[in-house]
């Protein structure tokens, strides 16, 4: 009769057991997009590199969305002579592994390459949060989710003994649980708002409106990343951070978050 | 209290720090400059530091030749970069009384019994060539060359003195450089009082060092200051605008442009005899110094060989030594250090080169002498310097293999090998992932599934929350059913007394122990036992009425009297009585 409150535990364990060996289970059929990747990447070896760009992108549209097809993606781009694509599948790839040293390097080399100087432009919010972009969403989450444990644990031990020192652990991981959370929270926004888009044509006019006969503001070249504003009849209206607006026809860019890719053909 | 006493610890120590600074004690001897006339008057200073008194004033040799007049002296603290110093100026006024050189000082102090010595000065003592003769204004200009004559590159002193009798502003000061002669300021112009034509000028002082390029004699044209000169008004009775407040703004200024005479300089070609054949043109007085970092070093560790030239006079010119070929040696030659300072007595300066040397096999080196050649116009001849020969004892390496052994301590510091830049040669990106670990999609909890809308990850960051309030709640459910198992017993108290009573008689003494029980639960007491006088406060405390908790109290009464006094030890009316008051007791506390 003790350990009687253990039992509503031993219920939430048993409500939640379902769930995690649901999870638990291995997916079966990864043979198949094994040998396409053994595929693109002997391709890619023998310079067939088209041969490559298809086997990845397959990868990539049968649901294997992992950062390193799209860094392999990029080389092949690279390759090809296609900066653009090479540097937009660099970005997609650097979502999810911001920290990898290839790639920050193939990313800079290729970023060099670009004719337009378009410096970023740095917010508030990007000024304080300076972490952000050197940490992956998955990262922060699992940081914070072990901050949740580690509060938690804390508050579970505080109703048994109260101990002075617990007290302060608790100040302390409450402190980084607020932070991290809003770093998750603010990660989690950055990349479901993400309206850049990059230039993939050698050299595009930017036009003051979403018609062929429209002036022509200013040049961008490949590799250029822009913001998307909206799109509209196949037209998409994109600023710099320097505030220089236009015009562009969809098909001369591609947002590097697809989620947003409603303009797409 | 405790932060008072820290702070006062602190300070205490500090103080003691500060005496114990104060302890070094110090004395310098100064005169405001070395070269006057016999009707000038010279301030000497002797500094003391390190101390705020002394036991007695100072003791100043060499003043047989001045007429002296105290000055005063003064207390000085200073505290600079967070250094604290104290001392006492002591001031004198030395008025020559014959020409020559003389020595002034040394100045001894006692300081807590014992004495300091302070250095020597050299004073020059000219005539006062400029005592009689006419008279040359409020304001006029001298130069004056150190010597007549000069090889080429020899520092001549070239000195200007501003006479002043009236306030002037704005000097400048035009030199009389020419393509053969270059002008250096050597130090900081000076300012002091001087007596001329009988006369007390104010005078200003600069002093260049002349360096002549080429032989020949030549004409040092007359250098030019440029002023401003205000002229003093004439005196007329005090009024709003005499008032000294207002004297600089109403005084007016003009400009005037002063010269020096000109002098002639003769420069020597330098002597063709004995002219050493590494003379690169070298002139002043110069030492070489040659030294090793250590006597032994192992195969494959380096050495520091350290050669240091330096003197007085054409600095610039001191040459950038060439480090010799030493068979089974590595050379590896630092950036030589140069480093020059113009003082009163011309441009000093030294040039530093350093070679790390890394020997390849054993055995015992010597390092031959590095020599320097210059001309001394001081005694007009050639001189040779010449460093000692080091020697040099290699011993074998730790490991024969010299690129792979880890550098001790010792070798670390000295080894300062020359970098190289390392060059980009070409551009490529790096190659792709082949190695599917890694590769595998992250299902639920990819970036891209994650955020608000996956159950999973909500699920992930809830169950703690969870089970912490599954935990709560358990606790506080655990304390309820405590009350409520003892609620239950009070309810059941009055059935399983009565249930008891009627199952089997019991006697006197089973009777009192059941009505205990009955107590015990009924009112959640933990009674040992019972006498008849508690019941009634107990049964009244909870809302029976006290005929009833009396009533009950005469029948347990009367069972403990058939207990105690050996009577009969059946209950007798009892066991019928009091079935009855626990049901009328119910009742009322219901």
């Amino acid at each position: 009769m003790r350990y009687r409150f253990l039992l509503p535990i031993i219920c939430v364990l048993t409500a939640a057991f379902p769930v995690s060996s649901a999870f638990g289970q291995n997916h079966e059929g990864n043979r198949a997009w094994e040998e396409i990747f053994y595929q693109a990447n002997q391709d890619y070896r023998e310079g067939n590199f088209q041969e490559a760009v298809e086997s990845y992108q397959q990868l990539i549209r049968t649901g294997h969305d992992v950062p390193r097809i799209h860094y392999n993606l990029g080389n092949t781009w690279f390759r090809m002579n296609q900066l653009g694509r090479a540097i937009l599948a660099y970005e997609r790839a650097q979502i999810d592994m911001p920290r990898d040293a290839d790639l920050n390097f193939n990313l800079a080399h290729a970023r060099d390459q670009v004719v337009d100087a378009i410096l970023p432009s740095k917010g508030f919010f990007s000024m304080a949060f300076f972490w952000l972009p050197t940490v992956s969403q998955s990262e922060l989450f699992w940081c914070f989710a072990m901050l949740n444990l580690l509060l938690c644990a804390a508050l579970l031990i505080r109703l048994f003994h109260r101990f002075e020192w617990l007290f302060y652990g608790l100040l302390l991981v409450l402190c980084l649980w607020l932070v991290t959370g809003l770093s998750l929270g603010m990660k989690w926004a950055q990349i479901h708002d993400d309206h850049r888009a990059v230039i993939l044509q050698k050299e595009v006019e930017v036009l003051a409106g979403p018609h062929d006969g429209d002036t022509v503001l200013f040049k961008l070249h490949e590799g250029a990343i822009v913001e998307q504003e909206r799109s509209e009849g196949g037209w998409r209206l994109i600023h710099l951070p320097d505030k220089k607006r236009g015009w562009l026809s969809g098909s001369v860019l591609e947002l590097i978050s697809p989620d947003f890719d409603d303009a797409k053909p | 209290m405790k932060k008072i006493a820290c702070l006062l610890i602190f300070f205490s120590t500090l103080i003691l720090t500060v005496q114990t600074v104060n302890a070094e004690v110090s004395v310098t001897l100064n005169l405001d400059r070395l070269e006057t006339t016999l009707a000038d008057s010279i301030q000497l200073q002797v500094r003391l530091s390190g101390a705020r008194r002394s036991d007695s004033p100072p003791v100043i040799e060499g003043l047989e030749p001045f007429h002296v007049t105290k000055g005063g002296n003064a207390s000085r603290v200073e505290i600079i970069n967070g250094r604290y110093n104290s001392g006492v100026d002591y001031t004198y006024y030395l008025q020559p009384k014959k020409m020559g050189v003389f020595q002034v000082g040394p100045a001894s102090i006692n300081v807590d019994g014992k004495t300091s010595i302070s250095n020597v000065a050299t004073l020059k003592v000219m005539a006062g060539g400029d005592a009689s003769g006419s008279d040359k204004g409020p304001v006029f200009l001298t130069a004056a060359l150190g010597s007549p004559k000069a090889y080429v590159e020899q520092q001549v002193p070239y000195t200007l003195k501003l006479h002043l009798r009236t306030n002037v502003s704005d000097i400048s000061l035009d030199l009389p450089e020419t393509d053969e002669l270059t002008f250096r300021q050597l130090e900081k112009p000076k300012e002091y009082q001087a007596v001329y034509h009988g006369a007390s000028y104010r005078i200003l002082e600069v002093s260049y060092g002349v360096m002549p390029l080429k032989p020949g004699r030549f004409r040092i044209p007359p250098a030019r200051m440029g002023l401003t000169v205000y002229s003093a008004r004439k005196r007329t009775p005090r009024g709003l605008f005499d008032d000294p407040f207002f004297g600089g703004a109403l005084r007016t200024g003009r400009p005037l442009t002063v010269s020096s005479e000109p002098l002639a300089l003769e420069v020597l070609p330098f002597p063709e005899k004995e002219k050493p054949r590494d003379f690169s043109g070298l002139v002043g007085q110069f030492t070489i110094e040659g030294s090793l970092s250590g006597s032994e070093v192992h195969v494959g560790d380096s050495v520091t060989l350290t050669v240091r030239l330096s003197g007085k006079g054409n600095v610039s010119r001191l040459p950038d030594l060439k480090m010799p070929p030493l068979d089974h040696f590595k050379t590896y030659a630092d950036e030589p250090v140069f480093q020059t300072r113009a003082g009163a007595d011309g441009l000093t300066g030294s040039k530093t080169m350093k070679w790390a040397l890394v020997p390849d096999r054993a055995g015992l080196y010597t390092i031959f002498p590095f020599t320097i050649s210059y001309f001394d116009p001081e005694a007009e001849t050639y001189r040779t310097q010449k460093t000692q020969p080091l020697a040099l004892k290699v011993l074998p390496g730790e490991t024969q293999t010299l690129v792979t052994t880890p550098q001790t301590e010792k070798s670390k510091a000295p080894s300062k090998l020359a970098k190289q830049e390392v060059k980009e040669i070409g551009h490529d990106i790096f190659p792709i992932y082949t190695s599917i670990s890694g590769l595998k999609d992250g299902g639920w909890l990819s970036s891209k599934a994650m955020g608000p809308g996956n159950l999973l990850c909500w699920a992930i960051l809830m169950a703690p929350f969870l089970v912490y309030g599954a935990v709560f709640l358990g606790l506080r459910l655990n304390r309820k059913s405590d009350r409520t198992i003892y609620a239950q017993r009070a309810r059941k108290a009055a059935h399983v007394f009565l249930k008891e009573c009627r199952r089997d008689h019991k006697d006197a003494n089973g009777m009192m122990t059941a009505v205990r029980d009955y107590m015990n639960d009924r009112l959640q007491l933990s009674l040992g036992s019972l006498t008849p006088a508690d019941v009634p406060k107990r049964l009244t405390e909870k809302g029976v009425h006290p005929d009833t908790a009396d009533r009950l109290r005469n029948v347990l009464e009367e069972l403990e009297s058939r207990i105690y006094t050996g009577g009969e030890a059946t209950c007798g009316s009892a066991s019928r009585d009091i079935p009855g008051i626990i049901k009328q007791i119910e009742k009322e506390l219901r």
